[in-house]
């Protein structure tokens, strides 16, 4: 029966167009592997141009600034998208009486409380140090997040919702938004070309270098920790629960 | 196993997604698939920057070291985002279409939007 | 030249309006209006010294973004600045929410983006943006049949990008590049090492014939392509007539941009030429067998961009001058016609042509000559907007059949508005021209109006030769034996509708993964 269902045109069809697919593009990737020498532009000149030792940042922040802007928009859209749609739908949200029953075992809840700072240490050293590790204002900022996702799961995500007072939450969240746009347009006012770093580059490797980027770090941080818990609320309080 | 590397294990996930989008009815198991594309892309994109014994993009002034592409590592990051919110919002409208009409099922639904089109003379507004 | 930057400014008042929504028109009055400014400094530039190339932050091309201005840019920009005034205009006396107005302000930043933008990388960010924001502006009323709509859009043109990057990922590892005009230099590079003579293309490497192949496939999916965008028809006509304006006259005229940069690169000619005609031929039949205003226009859209496919694939520059400038016609022309077709559909309460023609007299009088002028515009009326890119177009042409197959795809497009001209035909003169309601709208159909009456003039400004006069008997001839051809033979034999398969999702889906190995191989073979 469900055998007979599954063998329709359509899906004959669909299976050897995907086939087509995986050969003409698998046989024509000449890929083999090792291409030294690719962005070494960036490595030679990096550290010099723009005083931070992680080249990722250092591109990600400086030579495509332009860039990252419309990733923060993709993402502020995101949040607000989410936002106004979901107000379509029914809310879902429980009766106070509801939303302070925890259900969750207690060990969940006890762990939760223990896990939840040590992430979010975590998730600032990730953003503080984005310019001389692996790390940055998008991973910490994800993390700081889920920090209080693990909170929502522990506590009920209603509880933790009321805590935070929603104005100031979106009002916190535009203004990161129009600071991280500004920054990049003030650069003039220093003598510099628009979306050209204006701080002082320091002495690469320590913390207080690298130019704006810590800056930006911190301001990407805290819009996406805002985002992300943000979206998560509106999803939760449409489902019910976490 | 020369051939075992990731942009073609990128390349078959990304077949396995479209797959998913084209074989399967139900729209959470398609936004599934398209996640996947989406992820199977970013996989080619690091694994395109990577050499064997290369070492991460952090300048750190020991000689002789290789490094590998920064570049590929820094567009991946936007890469993600915009992956998050794809999937965040399509989500959202598949939660208005699943609050509307009891299903995930996109033919079903697509005959139903349909029906109702064909009624509301209030869409020309 | 620091003006290029003006998508920031977008921005910069988008993020206002979510700081101010009570503002938010005014705001966004005040954005359009200082880049309508802009774009004057840019253009100015560019008559006195050429091409304006601007790499953000003053680093070297090869490292930053790049942004370049040159006749892509004047073109599209002015059309931009003309399509933002209007829906301004027309949206003045509605309430609309903050939302819309902060999406338009960032919708109209990514459309600038796309404009300039001479970065790979960058052109999928912002393309990817702008999928975002049409999404939901299409979803924005949240009707399910547009939220439905929406979805679809978003699936395939997701699926499109993907491919893109997997493109630009393949075009990365090789050239090293991201950067256009590097990426030419050493794809050309390539072709002049002596390994190429004649114009068939085996002799390309395996990578620049798939990253091509990839990156076609993800625009054409945006670009309204027969076969590769399936969700356009519906996205067109189930949305509110201002999103269908903007969606149809700028949001899917980028995709088209990014071609025309891309044919200058890549060995695309043939292809885009047999993507052209098919997209133009079966584009016009699907609208000869629609019965809806809004319908036939979103068909019609179809088969327009198969003018600048095949203005590109002649690959000669009145070609791809000509192929431009219907772009930028068309998009003039689809903002009016869904703009007027809004207000007239509202007032007489149904899309059908049949109520249309019927009930016309209650269309108030402005929208009515504007449909009708718009109407008249796309079966290739001389003098107006879309004549003058077809006229240079033609002349581009050599080939026999190639002439034939446009004159066919002129003639469909004749035949699919015929029977909707008597919306045009004034027949009381009592109703006023102007009334205090509709002041506004009557006021944006002014300024839609204005440079397309004027499109000829402005064209020969910018310093274009057409001939009016060589020009003037074919598309007429076509226009007359189309209107012939529908009264005399066809009218009473439409009855059915054309096959809706393909407009449903999975279809849609199958059909774009097809394209591709359809797109791989021509790359290949011609």
């Amino acid at each position: 029966m469900i055998v007979r269902k599954r063998l329709t045109v359509q899906n004959t069809i669909a299976v050897i167009v995907a086939l087509i697919f995986l050969v003409v593009v698998l046989f024509s990737f000449s890929f083999i592997g090792r291409r030294p020498g690719a962005g070494e532009q960036f490595i030679r000149q990096g550290v010099e141009d723009t005083g931070a030792v992680n080249i990722v940042a250092a591109i990600y922040l400086n030579y495509r600034l332009f860039d990252t802007i419309f990733e923060i928009l993709v993402f502020a859209l995101a949040v607000i998208g989410v936002r106004f749609h979901l107000h379509a739908i029914k809310d879902k949200r429980p009766r106070l009486k509801e939303a302070l029953f925890i259900s969750e075992s207690h060990i969940v809840r006890v762990a939760g409380d223990l896990l939840a700072p040590v992430v979010a240490l975590i998730g600032l050293f990730l953003i503080v140090t984005g310019h001389l590790a692996p790390g940055g204002g998008f991973s910490g900022g994800a993390l700081l997040g889920t920090v209080i996702l693990l909170l929502a799961v522990a506590r009920g995500g209603e509880r933790v919702g009321r805590r935070l007072n929603e104005d100031v939450v979106d009002r916190l969240e535009q203004i990161f938004l129009v600071s991280i746009i500004a920054l990049s347009a003030l650069s003039p006012l220093f003598g510099r070309p628009f979306f050209a770093n204006f701080f002082p580059l320091g002495e690469p490797g320590r913390l207080l270098s690298g130019g704006w980027i810590l800056l930006y770090n911190l301001l990407i941080g805290g819009k996406v920790f805002i985002g992300i818990w943000v979206m998560m609320y509106c999803f939760i309080r449409h489902r019910g629960d976490v | 196993m020369e051939w075992l590397n990731g942009v073609t294990i990128g390349v078959v996930l990304f077949v396995i997604g479209l797959l998913a989008l084209m074989l399967r009815r139900d729209l959470i198991v398609k936004l599934l698939g398209l996640g996947l594309i989406n992820t199977s892309v970013i996989l080619c994109l690091i694994s395109l920057g990577y050499y064997t014994r290369g070492v991460a993009p952090i300048i750190t002034g020991k000689p002789g070291q290789i490094y590998i592409d920064p570049l590929p590592q820094a567009l991946v990051l936007s890469a993600i985002v915009i992956n998050l919110a794809i999937l965040a919002l399509s989500l959202v409208f598949v939660m208005i279409l699943v609050e509307r009409y009891h299903t995930t099922d996109s033919v079903k639904i697509a005959q139903q939007v349909e029906q109702e089109r064909s009624h509301d003379q209030e869409h020309i507004r | 030249m620091t003006q290029l930057l003006l998508p920031v400014l977008f921005f910069i008042t988008g993020a206002l309006v979510l700081l101010w929504p009570r503002r938010a028109q005014l705001i966004t009055l005040v954005a359009v209006l200082s880049s309508g400014v802009l774009v004057v400094m840019l253009a100015a530039r560019f008559f006195d010294y050429g091409p304006i190339s601007y790499t953000i932050g003053g680093w070297p091309a090869k490292m930053g973004i790049e942004l370049y201005f040159d006749e892509i840019g004047l073109y599209f920009s002015a059309l931009a600045v003309v399509l933002g005034l209007a829906v301004i205009t027309y949206l003045w006396n509605r309430r609309m929410k903050s939302h819309f107005y902060l999406l338009f302000n960032f919708l109209f930043g990514s459309i600038y983006t796309l404009i300039f933008a001479y970065d790979l990388f960058n052109i999928f960010v912002a393309m990817e943006f702008l999928t975002l924001i049409s999404f939901l502006l299409i979803g924005y009323p949240r009707r399910p049949y547009q939220i439905w709509a929406g979805l679809k859009y978003l699936l395939l043109s997701a699926i499109g990008m993907g491919m893109y990057l997997l493109g630009v990922a393949v075009l990365y590892y090789h050239t090293g590049a991201l950067n256009l005009g590097i990426i030419a230099e050493l794809v050309g590079g390539e072709l002049t090492s002596g390994r190429m003579t004649c114009g068939l293309a085996p002799q390309y490497e395996a990578w620049v014939i798939v990253s091509s192949a990839l990156l076609v496939t993800g625009l054409a999916v945006r670009a309204g392509i027969f076969l590769f965008s399936m969700w356009l028809p519906d996205a067109y006509s189930f949305s509110s007539p201002v999103v269908a304006a903007l969606l149809a006259g700028l949001s899917t005229k980028m995709a088209g941009i990014i071609l025309i940069r891309l044919a200058a690169v890549f060995p695309i000619d043939s292809v885009l030429l047999i993507l052209g005609c098919i997209t133009g031929i079966l584009g016009g039949l699907y609208a000869i067998f629609s019965h809806e205003l809004r319908r036939i226009i979103s068909f019609s859209a179809l088969a327009q961009v198969g003018y600048l496919l095949i203005g590109l694939g002649v690959g000669r520059e009145a070609g791809i001058t000509g192929g431009m400038l219907h772009l930028v016609a068309h998009g003039l022309i689809i903002s009016l016609l869904f703009l007027a077709g809004g207000t007239a559909i509202a007032a007489v309460g149904g899309g059908s042509v049949s109520l249309l023609n019927a009930k016309r007299a209650v269309i108030p009088p402005l929208a009515r000559l504007s449909l009708l002028i718009g109407l008249l515009a796309l079966g290739g009326f001389p003098w107006l907007p879309p004549f003058v890119g077809r006229a240079l177009l033609s002349g581009g042409i050599e080939s026999g059949w190639l002439k034939a197959v446009v004159s066919l795809i002129s003639l469909t497009g004749v035949i699919a508005i015929v029977r909707l001209l008597p919306v045009g035909y004034i027949s009381d003169r009592n109703s006023p021209f102007f009334s205090r309601d509709s002041l506004p709208e009557s006021l944006s159909f002014v300024v839609l109006l204005l440079p397309i009456l004027f499109f000829f003039p402005l064209v020969r400004l910018a310093g274009i030769e057409i001939n009016l006069g060589d020009n003037l008997i074919k598309p007429s001839m076509i226009l007359i034996s189309g209107i012939l051809l529908w009264h005399l033979v066809i009218k009473e034999r439409i009855t059915g509708t054309l096959p809706k398969g393909i407009l449903k999702l999975d279809w849609a889906i199958i059909s774009l993964v097809a394209g591709f190995s359809i797109i791989y191989l021509l790359i290949g073979l011609l």
